[in-house]
């Protein structure tokens, strides 16, 4: 199907990877219906579009890509919710923050994970408890200063001049 | 909303199943003890709110450009892969397929 999107124009979305969220990501309670859209090819980042507002998409990823140690247990009271019968059931994605013009300092939200049956497409953002995990973990080490930016942003420009 | 006041070691009971104790009071701290079963979650007020706070900020501050900048900070990284194309998706297809 082909979904309207303020960031990305008309994008087709795969029906499979829609989803239902049962309780909402706070902050867009209004909002049920996301689409899990691409970046580009090989992007460790997708986007949680939102099927009901074309404005709204955030960028979501999997902590294991960026070496991050990350493990939860969903509450029986959650999983009762989305249905779930077990952990293969289950597909967890974490919320990105980029904030503008700072890539180096993207963080990811371990603490409030969105969990997703990925049988029957229902979705959650939950709240772990008892948990040390971070809202804004760092995606990128310190030792990764402005220098690289500058690089990469160089490399860029020589690559699309040549 | 419901107002009483309790004492240092008094309690409420809610629901049957759930006990607050007032535990200590020092100047405009109270420290508080729940009991409850396993399946009542509770919250501090703060997190939802640094959660949604977060959550909207992360929509309404990016550009679509820096996700693409932070790629290519995370391919710089040693180990990094040179694709994850659709490592997403084969993880959303494995767990289909042992449906």
């Amino acid at each position: 199907m082909i979904l309207k999107t303020a960031k990305f124009g008309e994008v087709e979305v795969n029906e499979e990877f829609t989803f239902n969220f049962i309780e909402p990501i706070l902050g867009y309670e209004k909002l049920s219906k996301f689409a899990l859209v691409d970046h580009m090819p090989d992007s460790p980042f997708k986007w949680l579009q939102s099927m009901e507002d074309e404005s709204i998409a955030l960028p979501i990823t999997v902590p294991s890509f960026f070496d991050i140690d990350y493990e939860f247990v969903l509450t029986e009271n959650d999983a009762k919710k989305l249905d779930a019968k077990g952990a293969e059931d289950i597909l967890t994605l974490n919320i990105v923050n980029i904030p503008n013009g700072q890539p180096e300092k993207a963080t990811i939200n371990l603490l409030g994970p969105i969990v997703i049956n990925i049988n029957n497409k229902n979705a959650m953002q939950i709240v772990l408890v008892n948990s040390n995990y971070s809202v804004r973990h760092k995606l990128f080490n310190e030792d990764l200063k402005k220098f690289d930016i500058e690089e990469i942003k160089k490399e860029e420009t020589e690559t699309s001049e040549g | 909303m419901l107002v009483l006041t309790r004492k240092k070691g008094e309690k409420l009971i809610i629901n049957d199943n759930i006990e607050v104790v007032i535990l200590e009071t020092r100047g405009d701290a109270v420290k508080i003890g729940v009991k409850a079963p396993r399946n009542v979650s509770i919250y501090r007020e703060e997190v939802y709110e640094e959660i949604k706070k977060s959550n909207v900020q992360s929509s309404k501050n990016v550009n679509v450009n820096d996700v693409t900048s932070a790629i290519d900070l995370l391919s710089a990284k040693p180990g990094a892969k040179k694709s994850y194309s659709d490592a997403l998706q084969q993880m959303i297809q494995t767990k289909k397929r042992k449906d």
